[in-house]
């Protein structure tokens, strides 16, 4: 699981031995700071990190674009090309939203989407809350440290 | 006759174990698929929506499933295909294989 340096912010992978008392403590790899925080529950965890949660995803060079899109309020956080609007993507969250449901309806253990559009490939994440993650990449896959962070997430 | 011919040899190609085909209104036009009028259903609505979304650039949504067993629609001219993959496949590859398909029929057809 990912958890983030109060200190400087870098990301730490914490295995579960990480963890007491509801609290996450460990040594930051990056500046060495001593961490000791509690662990909030994860949904609230999205909501009040989605903007780093973004940042970290974007930082993977295979990835063009990432948002967040709240099934129930449209896009929440946003970090796609400049070249689309708000509203194209919030019909982008949209569709791709309407899609993932059809299909579960059929294949209830649907666990992700791929979609192809030209040379890029939007992959969808149900994640907690009734938000949806879509993450826009040059490749077919998610780098394997994108996923496991997604994995985390979700 | 010839088109319907065209679609049956899906089921050849490496890594498909079902398909549906259903034309833009959704009607069923061939399948080799268990519960395929559910299945059915799905191409149609998601094949038609994210083709509006992607207009001619939309090549295939893939549905990553638990089973491993993922399901794939691909737009071809009026119609759409959907696509139950056989296990153990890589689902990239699998959409590669069935694109280059249908696009060498397609053209020996026009």
């Amino acid at each position: 699981m990912i958890f983030f340096c109060e200190e400087c912010g870098e990301k730490n992978d914490l295995e579960g031995s990480a963890f007491s008392n509801g609290k996450a403590v460990f040594q930051c790899r990056a500046c060495g700071y001593r961490n000791a925080y509690s662990f909030c529950p994860r949904k609230k965890e999205i909501h009040r990190d989605k903007g780093r949660i973004l940042k970290t995803i974007c930082s993977f060079s295979e990835v063009i674009g990432v948002f967040l899109y709240d099934t129930e309020n449209g896009v929440r956080e946003t970090r796609m090309p400049d070249v689309l609007t708000r509203a194209d993507i919030e019909i982008l969250g949209r569709e791709f939203f309407r899609s993932y449901t059809s299909g579960q309806s059929a294949y209830p253990d649907i666990q992700g989407m791929c979609i192809r559009i030209a040379d890029k490939y939007f992959m969808v994440h149900r994640m907690p809350d009734h938000l949806l993650v879509v993450i826009v990449t040059r490749t077919p896959t998610l780098p394997d440290a994108v996923h496991k962070f997604i994995l985390d997430l979700a | 006759m010839v088109l319907m011919d065209c679609f049956s040899d899906i089921g050849r190609i490496k890594g498909v174990d079902q398909y549906v085909l259903v034309d833009n209104r959704g009607n069923i036009m061939i399948h080799d698929m268990t519960e395929f009028e559910t299945v059915a259903e799905v191409v149609w609505s998601c094949g038609r929506s994210l083709s509006v979304l992607g207009k001619n650039k939309f090549k295939y949504a893939a549905f990553l499933r638990k089973n491993k067993n993922d399901f794939l629609i691909f737009p071809v001219g009026k119609y759409y295909l959907g696509v139950v993959e056989r296990k153990g496949f890589v689902t990239d590859e699998v959409a590669d294989a069935v694109m280059d398909f249908l696009n060498t029929r397609f053209d020996e057809i026009g």
